[in-house]
């Protein structure tokens, strides 16, 4: 069988991080690490089954991550018991998610989803009960995890739809930034604390990382390297969002002894980055 | 027999879980504890129908068939189907919560008699979200009877947001199953209940912390106005109250001051009491009765406004006022119109000066009460009823003498006719009020300033404590 050497390299990388994520259970890793692992496994296993299978399959794979994302989201914030239909609609959005990958039409995604959340989700919310009470702030939760998980992760699907490179490059840009600043934080030492200088440190690898792939990304070479700057400054900015975020949700405080708020600990960099990712391979580079 | 039990544990390990699993997720704390025992009585609060799945989810697949849970009848018995399948499922021991029998429990002795676990759910009933119910009698009994097998407490958090009583379709929530160290106890079935009633609540309590939560809605002030005729004492009744009640307090009278825990508090000048005093000056210079009425009128009507800047700007937890404008507007018409209102009368009054009730355009109560027409033309029938009312009942001549001693300029109203009119026309209000609320109380004002205070602060302190059991 005559493989051509991206496709290899696509199971490789899945073969590599399948070791890694098992290491991780009999190493005394940190939870977060065993969490991360097994999050970058299984969008690894999306982009296998793009490469090896169909993209129908995989779209399956990318819904079910949204749907344990939405749940996971949706049971730690507050919500009214007048919300119920905001947050069916919310779940509701994932199916509208798989039909658009599969006829291939970002353009009816990207148009649909913030109407989505504007108009469908505020009206479902408002359709809920009786009391008005805290209905802005309904509609906005909702809405966040709406774009979080099913903006996040669309837009991710549709850069593997267009090249199934791009979508890997943004997860392994994103997991090295990650992967380098836990381990800068790591070492305490006291020049490595600042969150912009352990995201900083990354930039020559994701750079170089990005280069060497161009020709399957068909990226040219100052589009690699921007993008190669570009993912761990926006990881900085997106782990510094998700830190309040989870800080307001109880995460941080129950991470590792009530397992709360995992997935999204381990996905927010990617799936807040794969959009503007997305709309800057589309429109400006 | 043994066929429907092979079947019912295909139906929970193949079906049951997978399904729970996917849909709901299941979070568990300390399952060991359960994994461990050959023998328990599960306890868990009770929200949702999927507290059961939830239960069966964490035992092991051995113990699915020597388990039974405790179920009501009445409810179950009503859809045919639905006790079809929880019989199937469950194989529960059915209690009628309408019927005193001794059947159920003998069942439940039977059961425990023969190696079995029992899952309840003590409270009885799915009671509401982040809240449990006083526990019933009859885990005291099985724990009594049995002191040999643990109670494992379990606190079940997420079926309540997940599927929530009086709700038909569940939504998909993760949901926290945590379970306690199992327990035995010792002492009368009243005891053991109680015991349980508290480890269970303690537990919640700990678990509950950890959830997000929206800023509790704040809360309008409560709003406590001392009514009576002039020379009574309420005006310095209410300044004591708010400079003794212990908390962040406002007095508005014939000034306006602000106390937290009895300490008085520096304010802002407000542009609304600056103008109101002056108004309410102008109409006590009044020589005749006539004169007094508008900037009376107009008095009312600012101090009514000044609550809502006092609780914009201060946020005081209890307002203390020295007369209510709406009551007063409602007593004073009294003193003005000829015809004598009655209780009826007020009651239609106090609607429509809320804003609670339209008045109609010919409503025959403008005859008797052309005031309040003008106030409804001008919209300004948005008065605030206060949430409890002290009227200070004191004799006229006592009054007047009060007020001779003061030394002031006398108002064209203090004199023995009008304030026993005004008397009779609080007296009045009080009555058309507690025909609809018991927020009112009448005090005989002969008593000393403090003992009154004391009584009042006592009574209202009562009233936030049932109020706090209320929420």
């Amino acid at each position: 069988m005559d493989l051509p050497l991206s496709t290899i390299s696509v199971y490789l990388l899945f073969l590599f991080q399948t070791l890694c994520a098992v290491s991780t259970f009999f190493l005394d890793c940190p939870a977060r690490v065993k969490s991360y692992a097994k999050h970058v496994w299984l969008y690894l296993l999306f982009f296998t089954v793009v490469e090896l299978l169909s993209f129908r399959l995989a779209a399956v794979i990318l819904a079910t991550i949204s749907f344990i994302g939405l749940r996971e989201y949706y049971s730690l914030i507050a919500i009214r018991p007048e919300d119920r239909f905001g947050i069916w609609g919310g779940f509701l959005s994932i199916p509208l998610l798989i039909f658009t990958l599969l006829i291939h039409n970002h353009l009816l995604f990207i148009a649909v989803m913030p109407l989505y959340a504007f108009f469908l989700i505020t009206f479902l919310v408002s359709l809920g009960g009786d009391s008005s009470d805290g209905i802005v702030f309904s509609v906005g939760v909702i809405g966040f995890g709406l774009f979080l998980f099913v903006f996040g992760n669309g837009l991710l699907g549709f850069l593997t739809l267009y090249n199934i490179w791009l979508g890997i490059i943004v997860l392994i840009n994103v997991s090295l930034s990650d992967a380098i600043a836990f381990s800068l934080y790591s070492t305490e030492k006291r020049i490595f604390r600042g969150k912009i200088i352990q995201y900083l440190a990354a930039i020559p690898i994701t750079v170089t990382v990005s280069i060497l792939v161009s020709d399957w990304t068909f990226l040219s070479l100052r589009d690699s390297t921007i993008i190669g700057m570009a993912i761990p400054l926006l990881v900085a900015v997106s782990r510094f969002i998700m830190f309040h975020i989870e800080s307001d949700l109880g995460i941080a405080r129950d991470y590792n002894s009530l397992r709360r708020g995992r997935l999204i600990n381990s996905s927010c960099s990617l799936l807040m980055v794969a959009p503007i990712i997305f709309y800057s391979l589309m429109y400006l580079l | 027999m043994a066929t429907t039990i092979s079947i019912r544990m295909m139906f929970h390990l193949f079906l049951i879980r997978p399904l729970v699993s996917i849909f709901f997720g299941v979070n568990t704390i300390g399952v060991e504890y359960i994994s461990k025992l050959s023998q328990f009585i599960i306890i868990s609060n009770h929200n949702s129908h999927i507290d059961i799945l939830l239960l069966f989810h964490i035992l092991k697949p051995k113990r699915i068939a020597r388990t039974r849970i405790v179920a009501a009848a009445d409810y179950f018995a009503k859809k045919t189907w639905l006790c079809r399948i929880v019989t199937f499922l469950f194989n529960p021991i059915w209690v009628d919560r309408n019927k005193q029998s001794c059947s159920a429990i003998s069942e439940m002795f039977d059961h425990l008699r023969n190696k079995g676990s029992i899952i309840m759910f003590p409270e009885g009933t799915r009671g509401d979200s982040d809240k449990i119910l006083d526990f019933k009698e009859g885990i005291g009994l099985l724990t009594r009877k049995y002191p040999e097998i643990p109670v494992v407490p379990v606190y079940l958090q997420g079926p309540e947001r997940s599927f929530p009583k009086n709700r038909y379709i569940p939504l998909p929530l993760l949901n926290f199953i945590t379970v306690s160290p199992p327990q035995t106890f010792s002492g009368n079935k009243t005891e053991i209940t109680k015991q349980l009633f508290y480890h269970l609540k303690r537990l919640a309590d700990e678990e509950r912390q950890f959830r997000q939560r929206k800023k509790e809605q704040r809360k309008n002030p409560s709003c406590v106005a001392v009514i009576g005729i002039d020379g009574s004492g309420k005006s310095t009744l209410a300044k004591n109250l708010a400079s003794r009640f212990p908390d962040n307090c406002c007095f508005i009278g014939d000034s306006l001051e602000f106390y937290d825990n009895g300490i008085k508090q520096v304010s802002q000048p407000y542009i609304t009491d600056e103008v109101r005093r002056w108004v309410g000056r102008k109409a006590k210079k009044a020589k005749k009765l006539s004169s007094y009425k508008f900037p009376k009128i107009a008095e009312l009507f600012l101090r009514d406004h000044l609550l809502i800047e006092v609780d914009r700007w201060y946020r005081p937890h209890f307002i203390f006022q020295d007369g209510s404008p709406l009551l007063n507007l409602v007593a004073w018409a009294n003193l003005y119109n000829k015809s004598n209102l009655d209780t009826d009368v007020i009651s239609r009054a106090l609607e429509i000066m809320q804003g609670e009730k339209p008045p109609g355009a010919l409503d025959h109560l403008f005859k008797q009460f052309p005031e309040l027409f003008a106030i409804c033309a001008l919209n300004l029938n948005q008065l605030r009823l206060p949430d409890e009312v002290v009227f200070l009942d004191v004799a006229p001549e006592v009054c007047i003498s009060r007020i001779s001693l003061r030394g002031n300029h006398i108002q064209p109203h203090e004199n023995i006719r009008h304030l026993t009119q005004l008397r009779s026309a609080y007296q009045l209000v009080c009555e058309s009020l507690l025909s609809t609320s018991s927020n009112v109380t009448i005090v005989d004002g002969d008593k000393e300033q403090d003992e009154i205070a004391d009584t009042i602060i006592g009574y209202l302190n009562k009233k936030l404590v049932e109020n706090h059991a209320m929420h």
